[in-house]
This record gives structure tokens, C-alpha cells and sequence, in this order.
């Protein structure tokens, strides 16, 4: 009796091995797009569709590059290895000519202008050096974080809730930052150099900065 | 007769896997081979880029689910 259990028990193992086997991350995939596009179809929601597809594009070339924007940093002052700070130099020239023109229509249609425009000031700095701290303790940013996960990588679980805790806890106290550092005037430069002047010092420092990190290549070579 | 010297970094997370790395490379003699498991993928990308700038010999492989194998062997280059 004790012998026929086993073999029931271990032949439906291999039943259950043989379906879960059959399961690949590529089929898993087209699984996932085919629902979303059904539900796309019922909600008649195909902005949230592209969306959705732009997001998992930019998501598979942040896996597949390992682009990660701790290291750009991290691995510039520790191993002299600034590829990663040169990507992200050239990141911020594209999204400066991208954002100049969404930001140059809403203003000449007399719109707000959209983007993170910020006031500047000391808590800059300190909250720069927190989220620095962070981010290089838990081994990398939040969209590294994010494409990790993705990846199965159970630590980065934690990681999130620790952002999902600090997110929180901002959003909670959000009317206490506004109240206190909202009143701070945000630096926008086409305000004072206007937009041709301001995204042409944006170029230049940005330019600068990729010269000195071509400099740093070289010297180490 | 080089030797070879192995590096179990399964669990470590950037940057401290290269670091480890660093330090075992110098002290093992030129010529030695140093094979090396790591499961941070960006750990992976490091260690090549390092490998290329000083000019260490290396190959890459997955040999399993999310754990990749790195196998190092020094150069008689001197490090910068």
C-alpha cells in the first residue's frame, strides 16, 4: 500500500514537472501582451497600451545594457570606470533637446510648463547625500532596483519596500515640504538666459563635464 | 606551474564583488587563473570592463539560473 502512495505521488510529480516545464519566460511574455491587448480592446484604452509597451521596451534595454545610475557614479570614483557616467552624460543631452521642445510648446501656448522645476537651496544637498547613501547600500537606484526584481532577485524585494516606505512617508508629509521650501523661488533658466541662452549652457557644462571624463579615460589608459 | 585560485561571491552586491576581486589579483602571481561565481549582474559587466582595462584574460559564462562563472587569468601587465 506504502509503495503504491510513493509511486502515485511520484509519477504525479512528474506529471506536474512535465506541465511546469513547459512553461518559458517567452511564452509567459506573449501570455502577458495578449491579455493586455484584449483588455486594451474592452477598455478601449490603447494610450495606456503604448504606454504600457514603451515602459517594457525601456525596461528590457535597462536589463539587457546593466545600466545601472549607481555605478555611474560608484564605479567612476572607486574602480576610475566612468562608461557608465559617460552614458549618462549623453542621456541628459538627448532629454535636454526632448524636454526643450515639449517645454518651448507648452510655453508658447501660454501652458505651464511641464517637467521638475524645483527650488534649489541646502536641502538639495542633504537629501542628494541621503539618497546617495541609499542607493549605493542597496547596490543600486530604483530603476536598476525595479529591473532586478524583473530579473527574480529576491533582495531587491526588500529594497522596494524600503522605497515604498520612503515614498510613503514623503508623500505623507508633502504640505510640510511644500510649506517650507515652496516658497523658495526654482532657478529655471530660460526664465533669466532665455531658452536659447539656457539650453546652450546646459550644453556647454554638459560637454564639459563628458571632456573631463574623456580626459580621466585617457590619463588611466 | 600556475596555479588557480577560486572566489565564491554568490550573494555579495556591488561594489563588492570587483573590489574582492582587486585585492585577490594582486596578491596571486601572473599567469594564475582565478575562476569566480558571482550572482550580481552588474558585478558581471564590472569585472569585464576592469578585466579589458588591464588587460587580464577572461571568459564569461551562465552556468546556471541568475549565477554566472567568470574565469580570470592574470596579466604581466602592471595594474594602474
Amino acid at each position: 500500500m506504502k509503495t503504491l502512495i510513493k509511486l502515485r505521488s511520484a509519477s504525479f510529480l512528474a506529471f506536474a514537472e512535465r506541465f511546469i516545464l513547459l512553461i518559458t519566460p517567452a511564452k509567459m511574455g506573449i501570455a502577458a501582451i495578449g491579455m493586455l491587448v484584449l483588455w486594451a480592446a474592452f477598455q478601449s484604452a490603447w494610450d495606456n497600451l503604448v504606454l504600457w509597451l514603451l515602459g517594457a521596451l525601456l525596461g528590457f534595454c535597462l536589463h539587457r545594457a546593466r545600466f545601472c545610475l549607481a555605478a555611474a557614479f560608484r564605479d567612476a570614483v572607486l574602480f576610475r570606470d566612468i562608461s557608465l557616467s559617460k552614458a549618462m552624460i549623453i542621456i541628459f543631452f538627448v532629454s535636454t533637446i526632448g524636454f526643450a521642445f515639449i517645454q518651448f510648446r507648452a510655453y508658447s501656448l501660454g501652458l505651464p510648463i511641464p517637467g521638475n522645476i524645483h527650488p534649489i537651496g541646502f536641502h538639495t544637498v542633504i537629501g542628494a547625500f541621503i539618497f546617495g547613501v541609499g542607493m549605493v547600500l542597496a547596490g543600486g537606484c530604483v530603476c536598476s532596483m525595479l529591473a532586478r526584481l524583473g530579473e527574480g532577485y529576491v533582495l531587491a524585494l526588500f529594497i522596494l519596500l524600503g522605497i515604498m516606505a520612503g515614498s510613503l512617508a514623503g508623500a505623507y508629509n508633502v504640505g510640510w515640504w511644500e510649506a517650507t521650501i515652496g516658497s523658495i523661488k526654482p532657478v529655471f533658466f530660460p526664465d533669466y538666459l532665455g531658452w536659447a541662452g539656457g539650453i546652450t549652457l546646459q550644453f556647454l557644462a554638459l560637454g564639459l563635464l563628458y571632456l573631463l571624463c574623456a580626459r580621466i579615460e585617457r590619463k588611466r589608459l | 606551474m600556475a596555479a588557480s585560485h577560486f572566489l565564491d561571491l554568490v550573494g555579495e552586491i556591488c561594489p563588492v564583488p570587483l573590489i574582492i576581486i582587486q585585492k585577490k589579483v594582486a596578491d596571486i602571481e601572473a599567469g594564475d587563473s582565478l575562476l569566480i561565481e558571482t550572482d550580481y549582474p552588474r558585478a558581471v559587466r564590472n569585472i569585464m570592463d576592469w578585466c579589458r582595462n588591464n588587460a587580464h584574460l577572461y571568459s564569461v559564462e551562465e552556468k546556471g539560473k541568475g549565477i554566472w562563472r567568470i574565469i580570470l587569468i592574470k596579466s604581466e601587465a602592471k595594474p594602474f
